[in-house]
């Protein structure tokens, strides 16, 4: 099964925006934006695609997935 | 755009691929990706039964993308195979020919590696298609206790950071 894997786009400022179609992050000024992706049950009819959106600013995360937002400093893994 | 990612399974002398992303991995006493009851694992009447190893890798086949880093694997936790079933796992670089295992040496319980704590298999960064990072290998080690039959099947989950 695939999910939406996200997009993200550089403006011409340089600020970074991430979107799943439904949802958009911006991450303005100075950090990172990646994808988390996943294949989550490998080897196995049931495997699916996952992309969780990760912005960064001084080792705070927020991860969306979704409607789920999470704000955090940890390394989180699908 | 986003990196088109496939899981392989590699047998044989030269590693001819499989592509296991949403294929069963089938655990057996010999070295192949065919998902069949021939070669089965057998409850041993003492010591313990290793299967062949299972070598497998992160492909990357086509799609766009700048960079991955970070590719790692992880179990959930907890082994749903049954009493005296227990899965190994090791990261290793270079590919050999896939053996029978003969111990646990260099390995480690696969369900340790969890979310919180994945089994590294390269921090890259990568780019272009083609296998990417060190392969996983992984065996089974069925014991006295076990339970006659196929088991239950487990979740493996390949996680990689993409720009």
């Amino acid at each position: 099964m695939i999910n939406q894997v996200h997009e993200i786009t550089t403006d011409e400022h340089g600020n970074r925006h991430g979107t799943d179609g439904s949802i958009t992050v911006s991450l303005i000024g100075e950090g990172r934006m990646f994808k988390r992706r996943a294949v989550k049950g490998a080897g196995s009819e049931n495997a699916q695609d996952i992309c969780w959106l990760v912005a960064e600013i001084d080792g705070v995360r927020l991860y969306q997935h979704g409607n789920n937002i999470v704000f955090t400093r940890q390394d989180l893994n699908p | 755009m986003a990196a088109t990612v496939q899981i392989i399974e590699k047998n044989g002398a030269g590693g001819t691929p499989t592509d296991k992303t949403s294929g069963q991995i089938r655990f057996k006493n010999a070295d192949n990706a065919t998902v069949d009851t021939s070669n089965p694992m057998v409850k041993p009447g003492a010591g313990t039964d290793y299967s062949f190893e299972k070598w497998l890798r992160f492909n990357v086949s086509g799609g766009t993308y700048t960079e991955i880093t970070n590719i790692k694997a992880y179990m959930d936790g907890s082994n749903g195979l049954g009493t005296g079933v227990t899965l190994y796992a090791k990261a290793v670089a270079s590919y050999t020919t896939p053996a029978e295992a003969t111990g646990t040496a260099g390995y480690t319980d696969a369900f340790t590696y969890t979310s919180g704590s994945p089994l590294t298999l390269g921090a890259g960064p990568y780019t272009s298609t083609g296998e990417k990072g060190d392969h996983l290998v992984m065996m089974l080690a069925v014991g006295t206790s076990a339970s006659g039959g196929i088991t239950s099947g487990e979740t493996l989950t390949f996680g990689w950071d993409e720009i």
